[in-house]
């Protein structure tokens, strides 16, 4: 089984660690996702998980067998590019065959697998053209019939879809992930996107600074960040997050207070002490619009973005905090206008100010 | 003719022409005659006889006095218009002539001879491109040797060019190695001490290497050429690393990658430096001039030059000889142009 | 090319790359994969090693000998003595009182000729870059209409003006029927020099023409626009845009014109042979003839004069790269 195991995988340029120490296991027919903000180092990850890049300490396995030293070409991977990298000189058909010529494939059984690629992309008809005169969408699917005819047991991505515009990405997601579905191989897929990461993933690996900050399925880390940081990162609008104080902890009821308001949430298992300073954390679609008199807390709208059947409202507190807000349907108001929030007590979740860590998710 | 000037003047948008206009069209056609009149002349020339030559003033086109086998001489005799006198008006043939006196024959009635004064009559011509000038050459001097060392000179020199210098920039753009500094900064250094500066060491290494007098002593000294590495290497740093990435992937190694990805990717640039090499080393002189001294070794400039002292400038054959050396380099610039021009204009190498 | 000899080239070519396959994996096998960069290096610098590099450090060694032995090791070493020679003069501002005449002769000769060629070049490129960027028929046309004698040899370009300028030349047939008498261009001094600064010129001047051209169709459209929209008359845009624009590249052109100016000799030795005497005889002629032409070579003082310019020469590309970079920069 094409198991793949990361183990203490460090990388240095020179200049300190830019991995600091991953271990990852991804079984047979995982779609797994690395996402991350850029300089994250997980475009370094796959490269040296591709074999583009040396590992300065740590080993990588694939099926058991340590490949930590063997050569790019002879790992059983297959990589899309970012800019795809199609040889710009070589027909669609040339650019599939020429690694198969490398490893002396016999002419007939190269025909037979580019067309089979070239089937199974849709491709047939532009196989004779170079790839300058293809469109966006055609040069992604002939970057990824071009590790699709290697039969490779894993296929890394490398941010393959920031090229593309917005609707051709859209169906593009839909086409890999169905690719996936197909040929069941275990794909690694590098995105900065959180939205891909999102819709295609078996498994999400959140890197951050070099380190896995959590790994998860897209649900698992939606619900349950485990810091700070991913919880920022995954769910779009961006999750809210206010700085309070624990005043009390009573039974089973945690006190928050706020220079502008105060917070009583009901709590199960907690590691809250009295006097921490925790951050609170609450996703836009967790905080209700209401009347001022009864609401949580009172901020002054500076901008809304109707989007149609959704509205964002942002409006920022008087102690400085800002807010997204996520309402269904249109909103209208004034800028400056007052705005009342309701909080949904049973969606919050506490993070330790200072370690960032997740104590407390209701 | 509206229609023309209305085209001719259309410039400027709305507006008729300007005094700048005028200005810069009167500068641009006497730039044409400045810079093509110089060539036409020679080449115009190049077809006349050595008696053409002499003439003065000179004619813009190649006349040949007209010549005609008449019955009873045995060379061609040459025809002359008679000015005055009874024959004025007809063209007679001159068998010979005596001091003042030109023996003349009617064609038509060869057995009459009549004797006029050389200045009652004047030469017959007719436009006609004398190619003497050309079949000597191959004749009686060794054009076919210096031809075939200027060819063999630049092709090989050019080729070896190509290769060293695409394998250097290779290496300098894509590769990451202890020494790649020290290496890129002796090729900037080179490329402010030219040769021109290290004749006499040079003329020492090619001497003790027994290349001396020999046609690879002309080619070998200028292939490593700095400028080529740097023209190369700064087009090859526009080749995205991705590319060799998917190479490697795909199972290339790392030569395969050199000649089979980033040679073609290359093309524009090497077209660029095979160019600039043929012209270098076509027109190459200060070097063979000192390498080379047995006229067996020759290249076409050297007898270009040495056959303006030697024959005391022998025009005649000289001028057909400098057109052939002209002709390789006008037909690749005519055809290639507008590509030289602009490869010239961003690389800023000649 | 037809797609047969197309394929067939092609085939040639790889046929050829797939052999150097073999030494190259040897090369692996020995140096391993740390040092392949090293594979493709090699040839160039072997090449270079022997023919450029070496040649800098022996030439410092020639100009401190003496003698006219050919090999480094039969010659006598005798310090700077060809240096003081060279500088050895009564009076700097005559050549005559000087040792090596001949040396500050040419030296002279080339300090006037670069300056008229400088001169005159970059000022006729400029004007001929300023035309060429107007809205002109035929651009292309007039453009390689300046710029072919580039191409052309040095040799040939002074063949086709001494068929001009001999004695029963076109020019001379010319001043004739405008009724004066007939010069001999190339012999008498004065006029031998214009003309081998005008050949040279003419044969140079397109290339710098079309680098300006270049740097002037590098500056933003948008700049002639919003000065046009400051209603400036097209001398005021002249002088205060496209001049300091201009500037940069301008410097660059005139170092490059400079370097390459002071190394002339293919063309004014093919056209006037250094004469009459020495008027048109410059530095790179003086080493040709000290080392190579005359009898006995005096090599160890060209190698001391090609140090010189050598010296000369690497400080004005020096300062060229410093005011390409700042240019790029700013």
């Amino acid at each position: 089984m094409a198991e793949l195991i990361l183990k203490d995988i460090t990388k240095d340029y020179g200049d300190g660690d830019v991995i600091k120490g991953i271990n990852l296991r991804i079984p047979q027919g995982e779609f797994c996702v690395f996402v991350g903000p850029s300089g994250c180092g997980k475009s370094t990850l796959l490269r040296m998980i591709s074999g583009l890049e040396d590992v300065t300490s740590g080993a990588i396995s694939l099926d058991g067998k340590d490949i930590t030293k063997v050569h790019a070409a002879d790992r059983g991977m297959a990589m899309v590019f970012q800019s795809y990298a199609l040889y710009p000189h070589m027909r669609v058909r040339e650019n599939l065959s020429f690694a198969l010529e490398n490893i002396n494939t016999p002419k007939d059984e190269i025909i037979q697998r580019v067309g089979a690629a070239a089937k199974m992309l849709q491709i047939e008809g532009i196989l004779d053209r170079k790839p300058t005169t293809l469109s966006g969408g055609q040069r992604q699917r002939v970057a990824i019939g071009r590790s699709v005819v290697r039969e490779p047991k894993v296929f890394l991505f490398d941010e393959p879809l920031s090229n593309l515009d917005a609707e051709l990405r859209v169906q593009m997601r839909d086409e890999i992930t169905r690719l996936h579905k197909r040929i069941g191989n275990t794909m690694i897929y590098v995105t900065h996107d959180q939205i891909e990461a999102m819709t295609m993933a078996d498994r999400i690996v959140v890197l951050h600074d070099g380190v896995i900050e959590q790994s998860g399925s897209p649900l698992e880390l939606y619900d349950r960040p485990c810091n700070i940081f991913v919880a920022g990162f995954i769910g779009a609008p961006r999750m809210n997050f206010i700085e309070m104080k624990v005043t009390d902890v009573k039974g089973d009821h945690i006190h928050l207070e706020h220079t502008l308001f105060q917070l009583r949430i009901p709590a199960g298992k907690h590691h809250v002490s009295i006097g921490q300073e925790v951050t609170l954390g609450v996703r836009a679609n967790h905080l209700e619009i209401s009347e001022t008199d009864n609401a949580d807390v009172i901020g002054v709208i500076e901008r809304v973005e109707n989007l149609g059947a959704e509205s964002h409202v942002y409006a920022r507190l008087a102690s400085g905090e800002g807010l997204t807000v996520y309402k269904q349907g249109y909103f209208e108001a004034g800028d400056k206008d007052k705005i009342g929030v309701k909080i949904v007590h049973n969606k919050l979740h506490l993070f330790d100010t200072d370690s960032g860590g997740s104590i407390f998710v209701a | 003719m509206a229609r023309l000037m209305l085209f001719l003047t259309r410039t400027r948008g709305v507006k008729r022409l300007h005094w700048t206009d005028w200005f810069s069209y009167s500068y641009l056609f006497l730039g044409v005659l400045l810079m093509f009149g110089p060539v036409v002349w020679m080449v115009m020339s190049s077809f006349k006889t050595e008696t053409q030559l002499m003439e003065f003033p000179p004619n813009f086109l190649p006349y040949g006095q007209i010549e005609r086998k008449i019955e009873g001489f045995e060379n061609p005799l040459p025809l002359f218009l008679v000015k005055k006198g009874d024959y004025q008006g007809k063209i007679l043939a001159q068998s010979r002539r005596v001091g003042i006196l030109s023996h003349l024959v009617d064609p038509d009635d060869p057995d009459t001879l009549i004797k006029i004064n050389v200045r009652d009559r004047e030469p017959v011509k007719e436009f006609s491109l004398s190619l003497d000038n050309y079949s000597e050459l191959f004749e009686r001097f060794k054009f076919t040797t210096y031809l075939w060392n200027s060819i063999f000179i630049t092709v090989v020199a050019t080729l070896i060019t190509l290769l060293t210098c695409s394998m250097a920039a290779f290496a300098l753009s894509k590769y990451k190695f202890k020494g790649k500094l020290p290496a890129l900064a002796l090729i900037v250094g080179a490329l402010m001490v030219p040769h021109t500066v290290t004749l006499v060491p040079l003329f020492l290494i090619t001497k003790s290497l027994g290349l001396f007098n020999s046609l690879w002593g002309v080619i070998l000294p200028a292939v490593a050429s700095p400028t080529g590495v740097f023209l190369l290497r700064q087009y090859m740093l526009t080749i995205p690393d991705e590319i060799l990435d998917a190479a490697r992937m795909d199972k290339a190694s790392e030569w395969k990658i050199y000649w089979r990805i980033i040679l073609p990717l290359s093309m524009p640039a090497l077209a660029v430096l095979c160019i600039l090499s043929v012209m270098w080393r076509w027109n190459d002189f200060l070097w063979p001039l000192i390498v080379l001294f047995d006229s067996d070794k020759f290249t076409l400039q050297l007898a270009l030059n040495s056959f303006q002292g030697q024959h005391d400038t022998q025009w005649s054959n000289l001028l057909a000889m400098t057109v052939l050396v002209l002709i390789p380099i006008a037909t690749v610039f005519s055809f290639l142009q507008k590509y030289i021009t602009t490869g010239t204009a961003s690389s800023g190498i000649k | 090319m037809s797609t047969m000899s197309k394929t067939k080239v092609f085939f040639l070519f790889s046929a050829v790359m797939r052999l150097v396959e073999f030494p190259f994996r040897l090369f692996l096998k020995c140096f391993g994969m740390r040092n392949v960069a090293w594979f493709f290096l090699a040839p160039n610098l072997i090449f270079f090693g022997i023919f450029s590099l070496l040649p800098v450090i022996l030439n410092i060694a020639y100009s401190l000998t003496g003698g006219s032995e050919i090999l480094l090791n039969d010659r006598t070493y005798i310090g700077a003595d060809n240096f003081s020679d060279l500088l050895q003069c009564e009076d700097y501002m005559d050549p005559n009182s000087c040792k090596e005449d001949l040396f500050w002769r040419s030296l002279s000769n080339t300090t006037i000729f670069v300056f008229l060629q400088v001169g005159m070049m970059v000022g006729f490129a400029l004007i001929t870059a300023l035309i060429l960027n107007r809205k002109i028929v035929a651009r292309g046309f007039f453009r390689s209409v300046f710029f072919f004698p580039v191409m052309l040899s040095p040799v040939v370009v002074a063949l086709i003006w001494k068929w001009i300028l001999q004695r029963n030349g076109l020019l001379n047939a010319g001043i004739e029927y405008f009724g004066y008498e007939k010069i001999l261009w190339l012999l008498e001094r004065n006029w031998a020099f214009f003309w081998s600064v005008f050949v040279s010129v003419w044969m140079h001047m397109g290339f710098y023409a079309l680098i300006i051209l270049a740097g002037l169709q590098a500056i933003p459209k948008d700049v002639y626009e919003a000065a046009r929209m400051d209603a400036a008359r097209p001398f005021v845009i002249f002088r205060r845009i496209t001049l300091p624009l201009l500037m940069p590249t301008m410097t660059v052109v005139m170092l490059l014109a400079l370097i390459k100016g002071v190394q002339t000799f293919d063309e004014v030795y093919a056209l006037t042979g250094g004469g009459p005497g020495t008027t048109t005889t410059f530095i790179i002629q003086y080493i040709y003839e000290t080392g190579f032409a005359g009898s006995p070579r005096l090599l160890g003082l060209a190698a001391a004069v090609s140090l010189l310019l050598a010296c000369a020469l690497i400080i004005l590309t020096t300062i060229q790269f410093i005011v390409k970079k700042r240019s790029a920069n700013g």
